[in-house]
């Protein structure tokens, strides 16, 4: 499932944030169709970083992964919702298996070399500091 | 064999509970299972705080009321934040389920583990399998 989150997003003081969005992919592939409503995330800026906030339930630590490849984050992620040991199914809503795979694409002043994750109650929360922007000035000749 | 457990979406399953209007009330999907010792309950309640899950047992109603927060990031409040995309927002997760075997309600063990609820609820020694031994004469 393609997930564009880009219309979100209209203030035109973050226009360079359409290509955060833009890219925002979920496929998220289990046996029972519910699955795709538990990757939802929310985005922030502040002044100094951007921080993403996912919802990965059932997924531990060990079965997170998120690398930087070029200018994206890519999250990818699967955890089995087993049947307790020595149990009986008697009524299952949930997936079988969680299988999450999400890019974010940024602005050129995320630091993403510097990026962080903090697991915890089910949520992601990526920290993708900002730099500075150097300012550079042209100075104008005259003929 | 009868089915232990029964679900039903039900309206009433705030009742006990605050009303906050600032919480979207949405069915909680979990799943059922049965040992021979316990029924168990899993749900998925990602971002729900321990001290914000409600799990109340009357009679043969078991209901779970959870609330979960929008899960802004410490240091990050409107003053100094700007949500550029919101999906998760605060939400009043609920669930009520009847359950057709007797469980020990003082012995209800609730876990909450990766935004995952697993409730244990052994079931009272009268419902459980009882083995019968064969004298031979």
């Amino acid at each position: 499932m393609f997930l564009n989150l880009s219309p979100l997003v209209r203030d035109p003081l973050f226009r360079a944030f359409d290509d955060l969005l833009g890219d925002a992919d979920t496929l998220l592939r289990a046996p029972r169709a519910a699955a795709t409503e538990l990757s939802r995330v929310n985005g922030y800026r502040t002044d100094d970083a951007y921080v993403l906030v996912l919802e990965v339930p059932g997924l531990a630590k060990d079965q997170l992964d998120v690398k930087v490849e070029d200018d994206a984050l890519h999250l990818t992620g699967t955890a089995n919702i087993a049947t307790p040991e020595g149990a009986r199914t008697i009524h299952r809503e949930l997936p079988d298996q969680l299988r999450l795979e999400r890019r974010f694409t940024f602005a050129s002043d995320a630091d993403l070399a510097h990026s962080s994750a903090e697991l915890k109650d089910g949520l992601l929360t990526l920290h993708v500091p900002r730099t500075t922007p150097t300012v550079r000035h042209i100075t104008v000749a005259t003929p | 064999m009868a089915t232990a457990l029964t679900t039903t979406e039900d309206t009433t399953a705030t009742q006990g509970r605050t009303t906050n209007p600032d919480l979207r009330t949405a069915p909680m999907p979990l799943d059922l299972f049965e040992r021979d010792d316990a029924l168990l309950v899993i749900a998925s309640l990602p971002g729900v705080h321990s001290e914000d899950l409600d799990i109340r047992l009357e009679g043969d109603r078991l209901t779970v009321t959870a609330d979960r927060h929008e899960p802004i990031p410490a240091g990050t409040d409107d003053a100094v934040a700007t949500p550029l995309f919101r999906e998760l927002g605060s939400v009043r997760w609920t669930r009520a389920v009847r359950l057709r075997t007797p469980v020990d309600a003082d012995a209800i063990n609730a876990k909450l583990e990766n935004g995952m609820l697993q409730l244990t609820m052994p079931k009272a020694p009268e419902a459980r399998p009882r083995a019968i031994e064969v004298n031979v004469g």
